[in-house]
């Protein structure tokens, strides 16, 4: 529990940074929400800061809405999920978006990455952000009829950590942060994380942006498709493989509207599992479905167009990573000169261009992005970094090769990923490398043996493209796939520097000082450059023009809970 | 009559168990072995050795054919190690999925391509009949990806005419259903369209070469009725034959049809099986598609049987 | 029985009163070529004596000449035939040539990706930018180097077998069509969708494995056409000689039976490339960035809807390549049964 003293210091700290013109008003609504700042307290920092707010990020559907109505059912669409969904272990779009109608978290991520409280009512971290206090809802229950307490997030998180087996995302945000038995159920509504290291970005990791750590039973027996138990405003109803999935109302949800009336709103779901998007968009067409939670804006250009219907978008943080493996040739011997020579033959524009209709972030290889993280403050001055093939051709020399080289580039046939890799082997050619592209199926890339992350492709291939759905913050990719440490790095990168860096990162709430360390980070990752980032996804969502309140970030989430269908 | 289909179907079975150990030996004994193919390339030797003997992959071939077979027979088809879902209720709808599919499609083809065949018979060498002659006959050829997008495109793209899915909104009633299927199916017919047309509009010809014709019309019975009758008689068995000798590719033509469409049959099961190595769900349907196979050329022998009375009597 | 779809066929009539009797409409083709063929030989027969027996073969062979000539000439005057071959001809030479005439076809362009055609890009560009043109004319490579190279492969490998099996018969002809029965039991897509998927990708692959699909069905057309020959009094005379199975098979059956081998060869290049491209767009085998036409078009699908072109000019390009080959099958079948 954060001293008075402490609280009452980053308050000032934060409206200081705003009277300043150091942060925005929504910034500091967003790590102020993340310390853990009730909506009334932030209410009243925003109210002390002066001057006028100039940013209009407003949610999209917010205005003009209409009263809500009462009953239907919502279609949405999406693909199938990959394997079983068991929650655990899921980190497709398909089984997040199906075991998100009936699970919650303990608390919901914002589109601007801001968070809200969901199962947990509140949360403070200690003075040295290493100790983190979160006190539960009273009066939930999951629908079963067993009631929510601190025992079960013990169990889901201890469930998640398990050595033997466990959630590779779950463990990839808290790795080197949370380990087995750190969690404890201190009484029936208050539970207690004990972090092995200061660490501000946490409560990130117990919400929507930890996908794997929804909220399940003490005693949950595994088996989701049998036993799909949830606090959620849905329940699972009927499920059949690779067509679709239909729920029906939770009559015992616990949320209520802002006029006390009981939620959701709908009385049932149904998630129709079309593989390929231009499926998809041709089904929204038809007027058959409601909602399509993730558009590709290339090839939806007719979705724009349709008078019936409306595509939100809104800036995502997702990611294609095309990581180095440093442990390989040829990026052992090369280093940092080859892995840059690979990044100066980029035209990122084009890229852009061909990918997402121009509509995502371009990416500079580093993780902190003022543009993708907007709500954050902590973004340093983004580093520049355009296709220039005369320097490619100095780095390469540099690194060794001076009359160019062979690579081979590793990607499963799953969403833009191939084209990408068709793009970078398109580029690479006048510095003179050759791509050699090895395309495999999506299990195949994602199969592993006893061993898993020893043997799996997308770990140990020599180069490949990830692909990453949204993350709250810079800090949390970083932990996932930069330390030396890192579960899920492709890259293998091994910086002490950076880690040592990153530690103080997390262990201070100081925004001026989260600014200078950023920048660090962002340079050392920046002139590594162990991974490329081309960009960052666009995120868009289709719906209906009668359907209206779908929320939730990133293209994982369709939180239909208020949503509301007026025909 | 009873004795050929009996012995048929006795000469069936060995022929699907040598089937049957194709398929096990494509699946579990060439890729080297299962582990590795469910492993991948990176795997070391010590986890493929581990998986396979929990597998049970390292007993003899001949003990691992018998369990499956075996379980097979007696209805365990095992479960998908990719969807974790048992594989026969997967396999058993899609299969119905595929059915309907494809008996749509031999509905429709028959009484379109007896017409066309008529038609171009009636105007013989015209540049209608020599057009109708020449597009059935090529579309033959085509691949059915290749006159589906083409469809697709047409009909339903740039006319609208016909919707995009294979799929109506669920709960839709069943002629919905049919509705939808409208363009899938076309590819599929015009596998016979061409030879089934032709020979309506040889039987067409003869016909109207033949001089109890005249006696006929002249008796007051309509010519068109004259000659679907005598057409169609000649044309039955002729038809079935070619369609039970183009089940094969009839076969594989779903597997097309149904990836373009997304149509969720036995043919894309298949493949999806085949690009995940989901080996038990692929063993499954494919064994499933060599019976239906067989069985459809079964049944089309007994049909021609039945309608050619030199055959019937000749046991 | 697994016959294949032989689309123009010879004659009518016989292919008709073949259906209605159920019989084999290859096998009514290959009689019927066979009669024809076997004309020339029948100079050979008769004579024991090795003189008569040279000049009688230098006869034969004058007449096998003639007979070539006028074959070549008559397929020259088919229409059929002809049309066929210019537009077989145009894709040998757009897969060997093509990259020189054409802009490149794995440039990528984003800036001017999914533009309809205009005189910059005759055909359009894809979604990456790429020139639709330029990929159209080179994607006849790949089929243009699988489908014949299997085609050969069937043709060895079943004629071999059925030459085997057809002049031995006996047990060794019974347990071989047992097998090849098997082979046939499930459709050739399935067999070759499962091979594929669990051997591995690659040209090479593919090549074997449609070759291996298509061996007993050549097997049987060979095994067929053997069994027509084998009683006649030239096998017989070179049998009483003492002449080893092996030499009568390939000195004295196999040139007799090119004309349907020559058919059945151009009737398989036909299914070839149709299985080849149905392969690769199912997705087994080749990768991108090949231009290869199944592969683009189910790549291209989803834009159907914004940027047709991606679509259908490669869908018109297979399509014209595969109706060439089947009229040159047909030509072929036409002027060899005259």
């Amino acid at each position: 529990m954060a001293s008075d003293q402490y609280t009452r210091d980053y308050a000032d700290h934060l409206i200081e940074q705003v009277n300043k013109g150091q942060m925005t008003r929504r910034q500091l609504l967003v790590r102020a929400s993340v310390f853990g700042f009730s909506a009334t307290a932030i209410g009243s920092l925003l109210a002390a800061c002066g001057g006028s707010d100039t940013d209009t990020s407003a949610s999209p559907s917010a205005t003009g809405m209409p009263a809500p109505v009462m009953g239907g059912t919502l279609t949405m669409i999406g693909p199938a999920p990959i394997t079983d969904p068991d929650p655990v272990t899921i980190y497709d779009q398909g089984g997040i978006i199906l075991v998100t109608q009936f699970l919650e978290f303990l608390i919901d991520l914002n589109n601007d990455n801001s968070l809200k409280p969901k199962l947990a009512e509140s949360w403070t971290p200690n003075d040295t952000l290493d100790v983190w206090t979160f006190k539960l809802r009273q009066g939930v229950t999951f629908n079963d009829g067993s009631p929510f307490e601190a025992e079960d997030v013990v169990a889901t998180v201890e469930r998640l950590l398990d050595p033997e087996g466990g959630s590779g995302g779950a463990k990839s945000q808290w790795g080197g942060v949370l380990d087995p038995g750190g969690t404890k159920a201190i009484d029936a509504s208050t539970v207690e994380f004990n972090l092995l290291k200061p660490y501000a970005d946490f409560p990130f990791t117990v919400s929507g942006g930890n996908y794997n750590s929804a909220m399940l039973p003490r005693n949950w027996p595994g088996e989701i498709l049998d036993n799909p138990v949830g606090t959620g405003p849905f329940m699972l109803d009927q499920y059949v493989p690779k067509q679709k999935a239909t729920f029906k109302k939770n009559p015992a949800y616990w949320g209520k509207d802002s006029s006390g009336n009981a939620l959701p709103y709908l009385d049932g779901l149904e998630y129709v599992m079309v593989e390929d998007n231009s499926a998809q968009n041709l089904q929204m067409q038809s007027g058959a479905i409601d909602c399509q939670p993730q558009t590709i804006p290339q090839g939806a250009q007719a979705l724009f167009a349709d008078p019936n219907l409306r595509v939100d978008e809104y800036p995502g943080t997702g990611i294609r990573e095309v990581a180095f493996n440093q442990n390989k040739e040829p990026w052992k011997s090369g280093g940092a000169a080859l892995c840059q020579a690979v990044a100066y033959c980029l035209d990122r524009v084009a890229i852009n261009e061909a990918l997402w209709a121009g509509k995502s972030i371009i990416g500079t290889d580093t993780f902190w992005n003022s543009e993708a993280y907007s709500g954050l403050n902590d973004m340093p001055a983004d580093l520049p970094r355009a296709q220039d093939y005369d320097m490619a051709k100095q780095l390469l020399a540099d690194a060794g090769f001076p009359d160019g080289l062979e690579i081979e580039l590793t990607v499963a046939k799953y969403l833009e990923n191939p084209q990408l890799a068709q793009l970078i082997q398109d580029q690479c050619k006048p510095a003179g490398i050759n791509v050699t592209i090895n395309q495999m199926s999506y299990t195949e890339f994602y199969a592993g043996g006893e061993d898993y992350y020893a043997t799996t492709p997308w770990i140990v291939a020599p180069m490949t493209i990830v692909e990453w759905g949204s993350r709250p913050s810079p800090g949390i990719y970083a932990a996932a796939m930069l330390l030396p440490d890192a579960v899920w790095s492709s890259s293998h990168w091994n910086s002490p520097e950076f880690l040592s860096t990153f530690n103080e990162y997390q262990s201070t709430l100081d925004e001026t000082e989260r600014k200078d360390l950023g920048g660090k980070l962002s340079q050392l990752q920046f002139d590594a450059t162990p991974i490329m980032v081309p960009y960052f996804i666009a995120q868009a969502r289709t719906q209906k023009k009668t359907v209206f309140n779908i929320q939730g970030p990133g293209s994982f989430y369709c939180d239909c809970t208020a949503a509301f269908k007026t025909a | 009559m009873l004795r050929l289909i009996g012995r048929r179907l006795l000469l069936m079975l060995p022929t699907l168990i040598l089937a049957s150990i194709l398929i096990f030996a494509l699946a579990e004994v060439l890729p080297g072995d299962v582990g590795r193919s469910i492993l991948g390339q990176y795997a070391s030797e010590a986890d493929v050795a581990a998986l396979n003997r929990e597998l049970g992959a390292d007993r003899p071939l001949v003990v691992r054919y018998a369990v499956w077979a075996g379980s097979f027979v007696t209805g365990d088809w095992g479960e998908s190690p990719i969807l974790e879902i048992p594989v026969r209720p997967l396999v058993m709808e899609a299969l119905g999925n595929s059915l309907l599919l494809a008996g749509f499609a031999l509905v429709l083809i028959v009484p379109i391509s007896i017409v066309l065949g008529v038609f171009s018979g009636l105007r013989r060498d015209s540049w209608m009949d020599r057009t109708i002659t020449v597009s059935t006959l090529s579309m033959t050829v085509i691949p059915e990806f290749v006159s589906g997008v083409v469809l697709l495109y047409v009909f339903a793209v740039w006319l609208k005419w016909l919707p995009v899915s294979a799929l109506p909104p669920d709960g839709s009633p069943f002629y919905d259903r049919l509705y939808y299927l409208i363009l899938p199916a076309i590819p599929l017919m015009f596998l016979e369209l061409g030879y089934i047309a032709r020979m309506a509009r040889v039987g067409t010809v003869q016909v109207l070469a033949m001089p109890y014709i005249r006696t006929a019309v002249l008796k007051g019975v309509p010519r068109s009725r004259v000659i679907f009758g005598h057409v169609l008689r000649n044309a039955m068995v002729p038809t079935v034959t070619v369609i039970g000798s183009q089940v094969g590719w009839l076969i594989g033509g779903l597997v097309v049809v149904e990836t373009l469409f997304a149509y969720p049959g036995i043919g894309k099961l298949m493949v999806d099986a085949a690009q995940s190595s989901d080996v038990p769900l692929l063993e499954a349907s494919v064994l499933m598609v060599a019976v239906i196979y067989m069985l459809a050329n079964l049944i089309a022998d007994i049909v021609v049987a039945l309608l050619n009375p030199r055959i019937r009597k000749g046991g | 029985m697994n016959e294949p779809r032989s689309p123009y066929g010879s004659d009518p009539d016989l292919r008709a009163e073949g259906m209605e009797l159920g019989a084999d409409p290859e096998m009514l083709e290959l009689r019927a070529d066979a009669a024809a063929a076997g004309g020339a030989q029948d100079l050979a027969a008769d004579s024991d004596l090795r003189a008569q027996e040279l000049q009688a073969d230098s006869a034969a062979a004058l007449e096998q000449r003639r007979q070539r000539r006028y074959l070549i000439k008559a397929l020259l005057r088919s229409p059929t035939f002809m049309t066929g071959l210019v537009i077989v001809v145009f894709w040998v030479f757009m897969a060997l040539f093509s990259t020189f005439i054409t802009q490149s076809p794995t440039a990528t362009d984003p800036s001017v990706s999914l533009k309809a055609p205009s005189p910059a890009h005759w055909f359009g560009t894809d979604d990456l930018g790429r020139d639709v043109l330029a990929r159209t004319m080179a994607g006849a490579r790949t089929v243009l180097i699988i489908a014949p190279l299997a085609t050969l492969l069937a043709l060895l490998w079943g004629g071999i077998i059925g030459l085997v099996a057809g002049f031995y018969r006996g047990v060794t002809d019974e347990v071989i069509m047992r097998l090849i029965d098997v082979l046939l039991a499930l459709p050739i897509i399935i067999t070759s969708i499962l091979i594929l998927s669990l051997l591995g990708k690659g040209t090479a692959i593919i090549i074997v494995a449609i070759g291996a699909l298509f061996t007993p069905v050549v097997s049987r057309t060979v095994r067929a056409a053997v069994i027509g020959e084998r009683e006649r009094e030239y096998v017989m005379a070179a049998r009483l000689r003492g002449e080893r199975s092996a030499f009568v098979m390939s000195r004295e059956i196999l040139p007799n039976i090119t004309q349907p081998l020559i058919v059945e060869g151009t009737i398989r290049l036909g299914y070839a490339v149709f299985t080849a491209a149905t392969l690769s767009f199912l997705g087994f085998g080749l990768a991108p960035p090949s231009p290869d036409w199944g592969l683009t078009i189910s790549v291209e699908r989803i834009y159907l809807q914004i940027a047709p072109w991606t679509v259908l000019f490669p869908a018109a390009a297979l399509a014209s390549l595969v109706v060439a080959v089947n009229l040159i099958t047909d030509g072929l079948g036409r002027t060899f049964s005259k």
